[in-house]
Formats: C-alpha cells, structure tokens, sequence
C-alpha cells in the first residue's frame, strides 16, 4: 500500500508557495504522533493537471487574488466528487482581505456556498481534542489581519463529509516554520494539521 | 418386352397397395406388440388411447418436450411401452439466484451448447441474447418478472426465482490511509452497511458503526487490507470457518496469521500506476498488482492480468475467502476515466457479494412449474437418445419407409400409365 503524500496545489492566479514549510512540518506530525505510512516529501501538483486527482487531500494558500482557471475547477470538481477533500487556508487571516473575498466566491462558482463548520464535529475529536473547535493561531490573538479570532471554520460538505474546508485563521502562517522547532514549544500547534489529515484519510 | 415390365410395373403397384392397406388395417386394429415410430409428439394422444400400448415407440424430436409431454412419455414407459427418443436437441439449463447485495438482482447461469445464442426472457419480454462459451454464459439482472427463460433452437427452459438473503454488514479493517477510506466508502455508497476498525496510531482506531464481535450473526463479509487486521485474525479464521466470506488484500493476505486462509502466496509487486499521461489512464488494468503464485490446490483463480492471478479464492470451513493481487485499488477511482467511480464501485461490492455469508430466505411457493434443465428431464423421464427408429408406423407423422413405399407406388404407377399411352394402349 502506497505511503500518504502531503499535496500542495499550485494554482495559477496567485502566490500558492507562500507557505513551503508547512507541508514538511504536517509530515512530521503525522510522523511523530500517528502510525500513518507517510512519505518523507511533500508533493507540488498543478490543480491544473489530472495528476492532482492522485492526491486526495490537497492543500490551498495564498495571499493574492484567488481564481481557478478552467482546467483548476474542473479537476478541483472531481476530486471531490470523487471523494477527495481540499484544505484551504487563507495566508492573510483577514475577512476583507483579497484572498479571502475571491476564495469565497471561488469555492461558491466551484461548489457551493461554504457553511460555518460546527465546533463539535467530527475533524475536532478525530485524533487530538478540540472541544472549543478550532485551534485559536497566534495571529488571531496578536491581533494581526482583521483582528478577529474567527469561531468557526467554513465547509462545503458532501453528505456527511466535509468535501472543501476553508480556514480564515491563516494556519499557513501559524504552521510555516521547520519541524525541529516545535521544541522550542510547550503544546505543539501542528496538532490540529493531524485532525485533518487523519479526518481525510478516514471519513 | 415393354408389355412385360408393364406387368411387373402393375404387380408392384398393386403390392405395395396391399402392404399399405395391411399396414393400415393393422393400424387400426390396435393390436399389440407392435412398434411406432413418430416425428414429434403429435400422436401421443393416439398412442394413449389404443386399445393396447405399444410395445415400441421411438419419437424424433425438434425440441425438447415440455415437463407435461416428458411426463406422458414417461408414463407410457410405465404403461410396458419401450420408449426412445432421437434428435439433434440442445442440451441447456437455467437457475437464477439471489446476488448477495444490497443492490440485489439476480444472477442467471446458463448451460447451452457453444456458440449458440441464447435469448433470454422474462413475462414481460426479451431481456437479452447472450452467447454461449465454453458451454455456457451467466448475466447479472437487476429486476425481472416472474418467470425467467431461456430459448436455444426452439427448446425452452425456465425457471422461478424464488428466494432472497439475509445479508449482515461488512467490516473493514485497515490502517489510515487511502485505500481503507475508499473500500469503506464504495461499499456504502453500494448501499452496504459498513463497520471499520481504522488504524490510526499504535491503541488509536477509529472506528465507524458499532463494531461489534466478528461471528456471522453480525457481518456477512469482513474485508481485511493491511497489517492492521493481525490482532483479529484469529477471530477472523474462525469467522471464515463459520461460514463467513473474508477478502483479502495483499498486505493483509501476506501476514502470517492469515496463512491458512491465502488461496496462494503473494508474488512480487509490479510497478505502480503512477502517472498519469492523460485522463482515464489508470484502471484496473494498470493497478499495482502482486501476482498470486503458487495455488493451493483448492483455489480457485477468478481473474488474471497478463497470465498472472490476480484474484483467487477458496473455500474455507464452511465460509469463502477470496484473496486479492491487486493493491491501491483507490486510484482507479481517483484518477480513471469517466466511470471510474462506478466501475470501482461495482467491482468492490462484486468481490464482497462472491463471498458474503448471505443465508437463504425462500419466498412465496411458486404458482407456476418451472423447467431449469428440460434435457436433463427428457434423459430422466425415458432414458438417453437412441437412433434405433421402429419398424413401424402409426398415427403422427408416417415413418421414412412408408415415404418411400408412397414413392415407389407413385413411380410404378406412373410408369406403367406413361409406358400404355405411349404404345397407344388404352
């Protein structure tokens, strides 16, 4: 059986590598704390390319206007059709931000309109526990972006299963440092990264 | 000279008259002892209603007779007639039997000569003609009405499915990952009831549905992927044992605590599937696959790739187990072509369904007799084909030598006329 391989989507119309340490620093996680079969490298796959559709977790980010082009939606279409699940994260934690506005429309032309995810689902208890939902990051308690601690997540689901998640919480930022760093930490805070891995791997 | 041929002309003429009318009159008598000879089953009222049976009655047939005219033969056999029968007949059966899904439907196996197309039918019409290979064909129906049949040269057999399973849920038992993910969803998008034991970490299983203790009372299938089913394999051995259906993936069919159920050993892997030069291009046929080689004697192998067994299975205690070479089947739907989905799906729950513990339920008593194997019937009810005709004729359709004794009458007649009117004679 195949190792699990952290996918990074490249898109076109903006900075899509503005968080290149973080896939690292989820490999190790998972690494560390599960006994997942993971590969040591993450992978770089165009949303464009039908190669995408061999990874069925993909990972979004960016600060910059987002918008697929033809070829991204359609393949971001059936890899959830077919089961596969998109973890986007906005880079600038800020509700008025570029990325955020046109991500939100873009998700709602691709999908459909994200929903707040509630606090006690599933992506929250599937590893490490979360009972207030989603991990707070240290920009929304610095105050930076929009200066809001964001409640909730946002999802497009498929039946019982989040099919697009979408985070306004800047978990690129939050997660973009090397893995040996974590010792400096007294919680890690990659550890929300696990719940959603495992959660796409098991729901 | 041509008065004389003339003469013999009319001597034969007049012999044959007399044999036919001998024959005719004795016919009609009734009289014992004699042997009838016949082309189909038109005369057996004729025969049943003479004074004194037959001893003899040999029947050429274009088709199989139905259960009512085997049964009036056999019971002419009874009567002290020796019957035979001869014909260029179409051995054929037909059985219908539940598919073990939760889709249900119906599998119909047929048995007919190769090559022969067979049309199959049920009350409300012509469902499909399929060609028989090998001697034989099987199709999957997803609904049909009543009474199925089938049609091979004019000989029909036909049967009533009756009956429908209990089928329980499936467990799925795996580490996290792609694979375990998609088989729990296929089979329940396929509308089984699934339970799964998730490995996630060393003691962290997430675990779908009650799961509950593995004995058929519980599961109809537990489908084991990776290393993460050895803890239960004692469990599962004896589930199997019990009756249960086990799949197999190859890392869990590689684990030694499931030796005594591989249908073979595990060979090495071919390369993986892995890119993708354009849409459509991984399936089933380009999946990784570990052959199975060496086969226990007792396992059958389902399917291959490039002479290679991919899939084989056994019987196991009173249970199946069915043994895959196939890996990363997640792929094929991922990134096959535009039925992918599907096809994966189909395939997936075609695995469970061949070896699920499914336990018969039988339905309302059948109003109508069915015919499954009328040749088999035929040979049952007055033994095997013969050539051996009669010697005589009755009511029915006249055997060969009288044809030719008509033939003969006709010509002598004819030319004895022609050879008079010819010399001027009146």
């Amino acid at each position: 059986m195949s190792d699990f391989v952290f996918c990074t989507g490249k898109y076109d119309s903006g900075d899509w590598d503005s968080a290149p340490s973080l896939p690292a620093n989820l490999i190790d996680s998972i690494a560390r704390y599960t006994s997942i079969s993971v590969a040591p490298s993450g992978a770089i796959v165009p949303l464009a390319s039908e190669a995408v559709l061999e990874y069925p977790l993909v990972y979004l980010t960016g600060h910059l206007p987002f918008r697929f082009s033809e070829a991204e939606r359609r393949n971001a279409r059936r890899l959830v059709e077919r089961g596969g699940m998109l973890f986007i994260d906005d880079h600038n934690h800020d509700i008025g931000g570029v990325f955020h506005k046109t991500a939100m429309e873009e998700i709602a032309r691709t999908f459909s309109q994200p929903k707040d995810l509630p606090n006690d689902h599933q992506i929250y208890r599937c590893f490490f526990k979360f009972s207030d939902g989603p991990p707070a990051t240290s920009h929304e308690l610095n105050g930076w972006g929009d200066n809001l601690v964001h409640k909730n997540l946002q999802a497009v689901m498929q039946g019982d299963r989040i099919a697009v998640l979408y985070s306004s919480k800047d978990y690129s930022s939050e997660w973009n440092y090397h893995p040996d760093s974590k010792r400096f930490s007294t919680v890690d805070n990659t550890r929300f990264g696990v719940n959603i891995i495992v959660y796409a791997l098991t729901r | 000279m041509r008065v004389r041929v003339e003469h013999v002309l009319r001597g034969i003429v007049i012999a044959v008259l007399a044999v036919m009318l001998w024959q005719s009159l004795r016919d009609q008598s009734g009289s014992g002892g004699q042997s009838v000879s016949a082309r189909g089953l038109g005369a057996l009222a004729n025969w049943s209603q003479l004074a004194k049976a037959p001893e003899r009655i040999h029947v050429r047939l274009d088709s199989v007779p139905s259960p009512l005219e085997r049964a009036w033969l056999g019971a002419l056999a009874g009567a002290g007639s020796s019957v035979t029968w001869s014909g260029d007949l179409p051995s054929m059966m037909i059985d219908a039997q539940p598919i073990a899904a939760p889709t249900g439907g119906t599998r119909v196996a047929l048995a007919a000569p190769n090559g022969s197309s067979v049309v199959v039918s049920d009350d409300v019409g012509v469902i499909d003609t399929v060609r028989s290979l090998n001697g034989g064909s099987s199709l999957a129906l997803t609904s049909l009405a009543e009474r199925l049949t089938a049609r091979v040269k004019g000989s029909v057999a036909s049967t009533l499915p009756r009956d429908s399973v209990v089928l329980h849920k499936v467990l799925v038992i795996g580490n996290a990952g792609w694979e375990s993910k998609f088989v729990v969803a296929v089979l329940e998008e396929e509308g089984w009831k699934v339970d799964a034991f998730i490995r996630v970490a060393p003691g962290v299983d997430v675990m779908q549905g009650s799961v509950a203790v593995i004995d058929t009372s519980r599961y109809s299938v537990v489908v084991a992927l990776d290393g993460a089913a050895s803890p239960y394999a004692n469990r599962i051995i004896e589930f199997a044992r019990t009756g249960g259906g086990v799949v197999l993936a190859p890392q869990a069919a590689s684990l030694d605590a499931m030796a005594p159920l591989r249908a073979g050993t595990i060979g090495r892997p071919t390369s993986e599937a892995r890119v993708i030069q354009a849409s459509g291009s991984v399936s089933l046929a380009t999946l990784a696959l570990a052959p199975i080689t060496s086969l226990r004697s007792d396992a059958v192998p389902l399917e291959k790739r490039a002479g290679a067994v991919a899939i084989a299975a056994r019987r196991f205690g009173a249970g199946r187990a069915l043994q895959l070479g196939y890996e990363d089947t997640w792929r094929w739907r991922m990134a096959g072509g535009d039925g992918a989905v599907r096809d994966h799906r189909v395939w997936w729950t075609g695995l469970v369904s061949r070896v699920a513990y499914a336990p018969r339920v039988s339905g309302a008593t059948a109003t109508t007799a069915s015919d499954e194997a009328p040749m088999a019937g035929l040979v049952a009810a007055i033994g095997p084909m013969t050539q051996r005709a009669a010697t005589s004729g009755l009511s029915g359709t006249p055997p060969d030598w009288m044809i030719w004794l008509f033939v003969l009458l006709a010509l002598g007649l004819v030319g004895e006329v022609a050879s008079r009117r010819l010399r001027g004679a009146s």
